[in-house]
């Protein structure tokens, strides 16, 4: 089930009224109902998959208690099984055809060709998230920070958890299971923040990311067709898009959860304001790089072991997390470029130059300096977005070459004017303004004057947009 | 928990703000149905019309056409196009001593095919608001949908293509057959058949195709054939299943009787063994290029046993 649309709106005020009004006696009947709406949502897009779910949490629930062992050889043991089953559904779902047409291409160099079998079944949905919610239980449980769950259903919630499971925010087992654990009662403020979450998420994902796709989808998928500006155009609005559509889904899946009474890990924190990469990856996909920095970063020594290591530390988190993505070369070589653009800060000491504060923090506009370095951080990103866009390595380059040098090429007047998709500055403009505004309360709108009307207005736009055309599934889906 | 409640109510006014809008605005606002002249000057330079949904669209070859036929034809068919639409088309701009070709299928009977595209904004525009609850009383969301749509076009839309067919190949006078290739047939594809779905042959409809028949019988000096196209071995199998060929079946006998009673000649060769070679097809029910050059060319001789084309040919 995808969370913008019709279904969803049916399904999450059953839910919330079955949880607050039907269950809300006792904890554990709440998970139970929980537990069954999510096996439910996650069934509705393709209940062939939910054994696979099912197998999965059950694994990683006994892994639990025998990497709990005091004996360390046998946790140790338990931990390697773990990590190899979680790895080996990824390997087998997501990463198989890739890995054995590489194979087959690269062995068909010495003259040994075959036909490579390849699995025709489709990624089952949200297989990245729901197996490193997996093994970050476990590995919390090795590392003496988690004492391994008794109650199956807590633990099934916690990997399964609807809001969640298709696409993140990657929950870590010690924030999450203590609320499963816990006594929930309702908070209206906590609601209404939550139902404003929801608002403000179908607006980026309807209004905004779906409008972008449209133009996005035509450029990309005919580069060779269009002018310089037009392509500078398609990076924008991919930059944009992306945004939109993942930021938008994740304030959805935080809203729902506070629906519930659950508080999530926030994912995005205005990622394009940041002031240099590394502050980017502070901000960009947050579930994501603190799992990589606290489960792969640190375990291989982090920054606490020389240059070199920080440094193939870092190449490897950034590599890793682009192959996370997706089983394409594209992917890889646009954690490349992130780390390209993470390391000379790692080299200079500035990797941690912008941790604790947001930018302007105490003026309205940012200073020339401060909007240099966004734009510099800005414009690297969009350029690694390409990679990941673009359909091969290829048409990426392609796509690049043809944007550089037609705008030495060109002329610059005549290509603006006959420009593709100029009208895309009309949905970037509000969502830069909208965040450049909200930028110090992080993800909470607070109340203020007119907010009726604002949000009478908001909801009679998400319904004209929801209605116009069939809506994109989320990007992140497909991870 | 009360007042929360209470104040959640507030997505409905929104909600009802849009309904009232979508539902009012085309009652209204009335919209000019332009007819591009380059459209009605290629209308009148041809001899032969070929028009209706995806079966005259992909499987009717102009060029075989005009070498059996030596007249000037035009094929401006278009997915999707229902019989209905297409008179007005045919109307508004006064048709007049053409042969029209013309292709119908099951769901523009079927009331319960009321998906995407199976009853286009032309013919839905025209129902009263009785008969559109009629139609969709058990498919409120498609019926949002289809107003929406409606909504939005009598705002701003200025595409011709989605009344006058298939606009752009109309202009630039091409065809485009579709590859042969091995298709996939399995009973998922006819239990899921948008055609086919919720069985409803003779209401709302049924009359209305019953009444685009009459608009064609009006055209002055205009000799007309409604067909049925053929479907593939496989999709036959299929067809055993559900309700396809009773559906089917019930679409032929309805269009015999009431294309007899506007004197228009009809024919199906939905039941046609020569055409049921999977090798014809692109995909379950359409013809690729080489079906349709062979059905052309049967559509050709039908044209001549029917004594639709001038004596010359």
């Amino acid at each position: 089930m995808l969370f913008n649309t019709f279904d969803y709106f049916i399904f999450l005020p059953v839910v919330f009224a079955l949880y607050w009004f039907v269950f809300n006696k006792s904890l554990k009947w709440q998970n139970i109902a929980v537990l069954a709406a999510s096996y439910f949502f996650y069934g509705w897009w393709n209940w062939k998959f939910l054994g696979l779910l099912g197998l999965s949490t059950l694994l990683d629930y006994y892994y639990g208690f025998f990497v709990a062992s005091p004996n360390r050889k046998k946790a140790k043991l338990f931990l390697w099984l773990s990590v190899l089953n979680n790895l080996g559904i990824l390997a087998v779902f997501k990463y198989y055809n890739f890995f054995i047409t590489e194979f087959e291409s690269a062995i068909s160099v010495f003259g040994i060709h075959f036909t490579p079998w390849l699995l025709k079944i489709a990624l089952p949905v949200g297989i990245s998230f729901y197996t490193f919610h997996g093994m970050s239980y476990v590995f919390d449980i090795y590392r003496g920070k988690l004492k391994p769950i008794q109650n199956f259903v807590e633990y099934a919630l916690f990997v399964a958890f609807f809001p969640l499971l298709v696409a993140g925010p990657i929950e870590r087992a010690n924030h999450l299971l203590p609320q499963i654990q816990t006594k929930r009662f309702f908070n209206y403020q906590q609601a209404v923040e939550g139902c404003r979450l929801i608002l403000w998420g179908l607006f980026k994902k309807i209004v905004i990311a779906d409008s972008l796709a449209v133009v996005v989808n035509q450029i990309y998928d005919a580069p060779g067709n269009y002018n310089s500006v037009s392509l500078l155009i398609g990076m924008l609005a991919f930059s944009f898009q992306i945004y939109g559509d993942f930021s938008g889904y994740s304030d959805i899946a935080m809203g729902s959860a506070k629906l519930l009474g659950f508080e999530l890990l926030s994912n995005f924190r205005f990622p394009y304001f940041s002031r240099d990469i590394a502050e980017f990856w502070r901000r960009w996909h947050i579930s994501l790089s603190s799992w990589f920095k606290d489960y792969v970063y640190i375990p291989l020594g982090g920054s606490k072991e020389g240059k070199f290591k920080a440094f193939r530390n870092t190449i490897v988190i950034f590599l890793l997390s682009g192959f996370w993505h997706g089983a394409s070369w594209n992917f890889i070589v646009w954690g490349g470029i992130h780390a390209c653009g993470f390391l000379p800060l790692l080299f200079l000491n500035r990797n941690r130059k912008n941790v604790s504060d947001i930018v302007s923090e105490q003026s309205v506009l940012p200073s020339w300096k401060e909007l240099g370095q966004l734009i510099l951080t800005f414009t690297f990103v969009t350029i690694a977005w390409v990679f990941f866009r673009a359909h091969t390595l290829t048409d990426a380059v392609q796509y690049l070459n043809q944007l550089f040098f037609g705008l030495f090429n060109e002329n610059l007047i005549e290509s603006i004017v006959n420009a593709k998709g100029k009208r895309i500055f009309l949905f970037i403009i509000p969502l830069i303004l909208g965040d450049w505004y909200f930028r110090r309360n992080e993800r909470q709108l607070k109340q203020f004057r007119f907010q009726y009307l604002f949000y009478f207005v908001t909801t009679l736009v998400i319904l004209y947009y929801f209605l116009n055309a069939k809506s994109d599934s989320f990007i992140y889906f497909q991870f | 928990m009360k007042h929360f409640l209470r104040k959640s109510l507030f997505i409905f006014y929104p909600l009802v703000v849009y309904l009232l809008l979508i539902f009012l605005v085309p009652k209204l606002v009335a919209t000019q149905t332009q007819i591009p002249a380059a459209f009605i000057q290629k209308l009148n330079e041809s001899d032969l019309l070929v028009c209706g949904d995806s079966r005259a669209n992909r499987q009717i070859d102009p060029a075989i056409l005009h070498k059996n036929t030596h007249l000037q034809v035009l094929n401006f068919s278009k997915d999707a196009w229902n019989l209905y639409a297409v008179s007005k088309v045919l109307k508004a701009v006064d048709c007049q001593d053409k042969i029209i070709l013309l292709s119908v299928s099951a769901y523009q009977i079927n009331d319960g095919a009321l998906d995407d595209g199976y009853l286009g904004l032309d013919c839905y525009s025209d129902l009263t608001f009785a008969e559109q609850f009629q139609l969709y009383k058990f498919r409120w969301f498609n019926w949002i949908l289809i107003q929406d749509r409606l909504f939005k076009r009598t705002l701003f839309d200025n595409n011709f293509v989605s009344t006058f067919g298939n606009y752009s190949r109309t202009l630039n006078k091409e065809y485009l057959p579709q590859v042969c290739k091995k298709f996939s047939a399995n009973l998922k594809i006819a239990f899921n058949h948008p055609w086919y779905e919720n069985h409803q042959n003779k209401g709302i409809k049924a009359e209305l195709l019953r009444k685009g028949l009459a608009n064609l019988a009006s055209l002055k000096n205009c000799k007309i054939m409604v067909f049925n196209g053929p479907i593939s071995k496989d999709f036959e199998a299929l067809s055993t299943h559900f309700h396809i060929a009773e559906t089917e079946h019930e679409m032929d006998a309805f269009l015999a009787d009431a294309c007899k009673q506007a004197g228009i000649s009809y024919v199906s060769y939905f039941d046609d063994e020569s055409m049921k070679n999977n090798l014809y097809y692109n995909d379950i029910q359409h013809l690729c290029g080489t079906g349709a050059a062979i059905f052309t060319q049967k559509i050709s001789q039908r044209l001549q046993e029917e004594r639709l084309l001038p004596v010359s040919n």
